[in-house]
């Protein structure tokens, strides 16, 4: 007899197995038994939904919350039916081209328990991730919680992403847009036709949805990649920002992960990105125990002109943010640029100066980009 | 009647008429503490006896009778089951069972419940017990529940009338002087058993180690104890210390950690001086352990730290950033170390500590406390004592104790546990009154007591504050609050506010 098992025994998940039946019979083995009503509901709920009869769903929880329960059931059920069904679409408002994105969080996509906490932390952006962190056989299941966590969580004030497969880009797209992720990370970018690729399923979910302004974010990790970012940064009107990623990179060269070796690639990620006028992030910072080495990186890449780095470890992000705060100093300093241009525009003068040094756009631009990292504009 | 809490408790409960909780400091008390009666004990004679039987002959144990216990060995402790083993086979009956707190170790005390040996408790039940009395129909009367300053109150007052203490000791002279600190089963400091002994008719001290006289320091007097019993352990060393001290490793737990500093810089606490209440579970001593870090770096001495005695807090005091350590309870081998060397390692019993009707307790001179709990509602009510399907599992500490003392006092908790959300509409159980407790911190937001103006007043632009209800709502939008517990009318357990007076009520959880 057939039978489907999704989800885990670890802490916050939950295991369901659906098989055949008479009728529909729910078994839920609850934590807490309070709670156990309440989960056959959404079991049922989820029945409804697939339309199914004959069948038994058994359920075993763990301090689950309710989209946990429902990813796992629903998966459980189109692997046992087969069949998809019409959802409805999370409606998220679209993301700025321009907002910061200081830090980004990897979250694994299969892991409850890491991710409802993922908003809690202050970074920019948060990562789900259905790639590396998921192994083959969880991908459905993480396909599945990925997007009930898009439709549920709170992610507070951060830009809400998701890095899918290359491997199956359409099955992750049709998924998580119903979560109507901000954008969608595409690893092992390497060309535009990669970029081509990923935006004909975006738009042609997009239009199923009916939805729009889903955001793109190549991640270039290969040597091929850093060759083409020309055209990979052209391909999209959708890409708001360019990701590297060091440790397939160097793999990819036959590299370390040195300063020295990555220099040429970062260089060249930050020069393209700027000419397109999108964002440089840079690669995540692996030793989650070493904060002194992960500051001393990212005031490095900052001064390079990179406008994030990536983090996998929610620790990481206010040692990455500290970095990005400007010192009073620059921020007295952007403070007076700002009032000479006022003065200046208020006097109708064409050109303006500041201690005897002349006032261009440039500087103007970097003065409001200092106050806002430094929270006063 | 409804008390100020706003929880409805009945008038009048198995004889006793109940005083409703009126405010902190509303209920002044009357009359005068108890006397137990005077002693003699010829110079000649013994104290030691062979056996538990023997000593509980002596005293003159019988049926209906009240026993106390501390809890120093926490799960480690093998006292109360061999006591009450004892009792149970001389066939006393019916027996009113106080000990300070009862752990899982304590499991087969059930026995003793369904065959009628035990069937009163007052005292703290964590874990199995009170998940058995909740049911209801177990004890011939409700459960009294009290804090650890209440407890010494109680004790004081004569409201809890001990018959016989039961001292477990680690070690221990042949007069009755003994302490906590030395001995294969030493837990460090004995202040739960020092009141006991006062206020008791007969003590009994049993232990696993007789040292020639005198054992000092005296931390119970040969002037309170009748008889000594020497048996081969008195508990597991393991389970002395208990499990909760590891700090927390959780991202979400330690952000908490670090706001609760920050919280403590912008009410312009953290300066020389400062006093703090130091909390044993997870959150709270990542807590303390940042603010010694704080300290540390910014060069700031503290007037002591108090509190279950771990590591992080004899950091304080080794590292320089606290003066002294003010101990009622040890929890890992480090503190015990501290308390037999460094005299400013000073052990207290908890009638210094938190005893209300007192001339003043400890608890008073706290700048700032960390505290933790199950679930917390609008008004910021706190419950320490049942989980949110009415299960009685915990006791109530010195929370109330410490929220009614501390200049600050700042509950930690996260926003969910499981499926189940933390802050409430209305609480489960009311162990501590909301005028008492000043900030909650969440993983999503600090909230502070609006009757906490000044507060308000003092982290404004320096921390973000939220109101309380906003974090509700938006954990609301992930985790639903459950349906409430299905309830009977029999009321298992009376919570005492730490005067006397009754807080609130907890009824039978139905099967």
């Amino acid at each position: 007899m057939k039978e489907i098992k999704v989800g885990t025994e670890n802490e916050r998940d939950c295991l369901v197995t659906v098989g055949e039946g008479k009728g529909v019979d729910i078994n839920v083995e609850a934590k807490v038994e309070l709670t156990r009503d309440d989960v056959v509901d959404i079991v049922g709920e989820c029945i409804d939904l697939y339309d199914v009869d004959n069948i038994t769903v058994t359920v075993r929880e763990f301090g689950s919350l309710d989209y946990v329960i429902r990813a796992r059931t629903c998966c459980a059920l189109y692997k046992f039916i087969g069949k998809k069904i019409k959802e409805k679409v999370f409606i998220r408002e679209e993301t700025q081209r321009d907002r910061f994105r200081r830090s980004r969080l990897y979250v694994p996509g299969n892991n409850p328990r890491l991710q409802i906490n993922a908003g809690v932390f202050g970074s920019d952006c948060i990562i789900l991730d259905l790639e590396d962190s998921v192994s083959p056989e969880q991908k459905e299941a993480a396909r599945f919680l990925v997007k009930e966590a898009l439709k549920t969580l709170d992610f507070e004030e951060a830009e809400v992403w998701v890095r899918v497969n290359r491997e199956f880009l359409e099955e992750d797209i049709e998924q998580v847009l119903v979560g109507n992720p901000h954008g969608i990370c595409l690893p092992k970018s390497e060309c535009a036709d990669d970029i081509k690729e990923v935006e004909i399923i975006i738009e042609k979910y997009e239009k199923m949805y009916s939805m729009k302004g889903t955001k793109l974010m190549p991640i270039i990790e290969s040597a091929r990649g850093i060759l083409n970012l020309e055209e990979i940064a052209g391909a999209s009107d959708r890409i708001v920002a360019l990701a590297f990623g060091a440790e397939d990179f160097t793999r990819d060269i036959g590299g370390d992960k040195s300063w020295d070796t990555l220099l040429y690639a970062r260089s060249k990620l930050v020069t393209v990105a700027k000419s397109f006028d999108i964002q440089a992030l840079d690669t995540v910072y692996s030793r989650i125990d070493d904060m002194d080495g992960l500051m001393d990186e990212t005031k490095r890449i900052i001064k390079m002109g990179f406008d994030g780095k990536g983090a996998i470890h929610p620790e990481q992000i206010r040692y990455i943010h500290e970095c990005f705060t400007p010192t009073k100093g620059e921020i007295e300093y952007a403070k007076r640029v700002m009032k000479a241009i006022e003065e200046a525009k208020r006097k109708d003068l064409g050109v303006i100066s500041l201690d005897g040094r002349m006032i261009d756009k440039p500087v103007v631009k970097r003065a409001e980009r200092i106050l806002k990292l430094g929270g006063v504009l | 009647m409804i008390n100020a809490a706003g929880r409805e408790i009945p008038s009048e409960l198995a004889g006793r008429k109940l005083k409703p909780y009126r405010g902190p400091f509303s209920t002044p008390p009357s009359g005068r503490r108890k006397a137990p009666r005077l002693k003699f004990h010829h110079p000649r004679k013994g104290k030691v006896l062979k056996s538990i039987r023997e000593a509980i002959k002596k005293v003159g144990l019988k049926d209906g009778d009240t026993i106390s216990f501390h809890h120093h060995l926490r799960n480690g402790d093998a006292v109360v089951n061999m006591v009450i083993d004892v009792i149970a086979k001389m066939g006393i009956k019916n027996i009113k069972l106080a000990p300070t707190a009862l752990f899982p170790v304590h499991e087969e005390i059930i026995q003793h419940i369904k065959n009628g040996v035990v069937t009163r408790i007052e005292g703290s039940m964590n874990g199995p017990v009170g998940e058995f009395v909740s049911y209801g129909g177990k004890l011939s009367e409700p459960a009294v529940l009290r804090s650890h300053g209440g407890r010494a109150r109680a004790a004081a007052s004569g409201e809890l009338d001990l018959d016989v203490a039961f001292i477990a000791a680690p070690v221990c002279d042949d007069y009755g002087n003994c302490n906590g600190r030395y001995g294969k089963s030493a837990f460090g400091a004995m202040g739960y058993a020092y009141t006991d002994t006062v206020y008791a008719e007969n003590t009994i001290v049993i232990t696993d180690n007789v040292q020639p006289y005198p054992v000092t320091p005296a931390i119970v007097q040969q002037t309170f104890v009748d008889y000594i019993v020497k048996v081969n352990s008195i508990g597991d060393p393991f389970g002395i210390q208990t499990g909760t001290l590891r700090i927390t490793r959780s991202p979400a737990r330690l952000k908490m950690a670090r706001d609760a500093v920050r919280v403590l810089e912008a009410a312009g606490v953290l300066k020389n001086g400062i006093s703090i209440q130091a909390g044993a579970g997870g959150i709270s001593l990542a807590a303390t352990k940042f603010v010694h870090e704080y300290m540390k770096k910014h060069g700031i001495v503290g007037s002591f730290v108090m509190g279950g005695t771990t590591k992080y807090v004899v950091d304080m005091l080794e590292e320089g950033t606290m003066k002294k350590v003010l101990d009622g309870q040890t929890f890992d081998l480090a503190a015990i170390d501290s308390l037999r060397r460094n005299p400013m390692h000073v052990e207290i019993n908890n009638t210094f500590y938190a005893d209300i009707h007192s001339g003043g307790c400890a608890v008073d001179k706290l700048d700032a406390a960390f505290l933790g709990g199950t679930e917390i509602d609008f008004d910021f009510n706190v419950n320490v004592n049942t989980h949110s399907d009415g299960f009685l599992l915990h006791g109530i500490g010195g929370h109330q104790d410490v929220a009614a003392g501390a200049g600050i006092t700042i509950v930690l908790m996260p926003t969910t546990r499981g499926r189940i959300p933390a802050i409430r509409k209305e609480v489960t159980t009311v162990t501590t009154p909301g005028e008492t407790v000043d900030v909650l911190i969440t993983e999503r937001g600090i909230a502070v007591n609006p009757r906490r103006e000044d507060l308000i007043e003092d982290l404004k632009g320096k921390v973000h504050i939220v109101e309380i209800e906003d974090i509700y709502r938006r954990v609301k939008g992930f985790c639903k609050e459950p349906k409430p517990p299905k309830l009977g009318d029999e009321i298992v357990a009376i919570i005492e506010y730490r005067d006397g007076t009754v807080i609130d009520v907890v009824r039978n959880v139905k099967n």
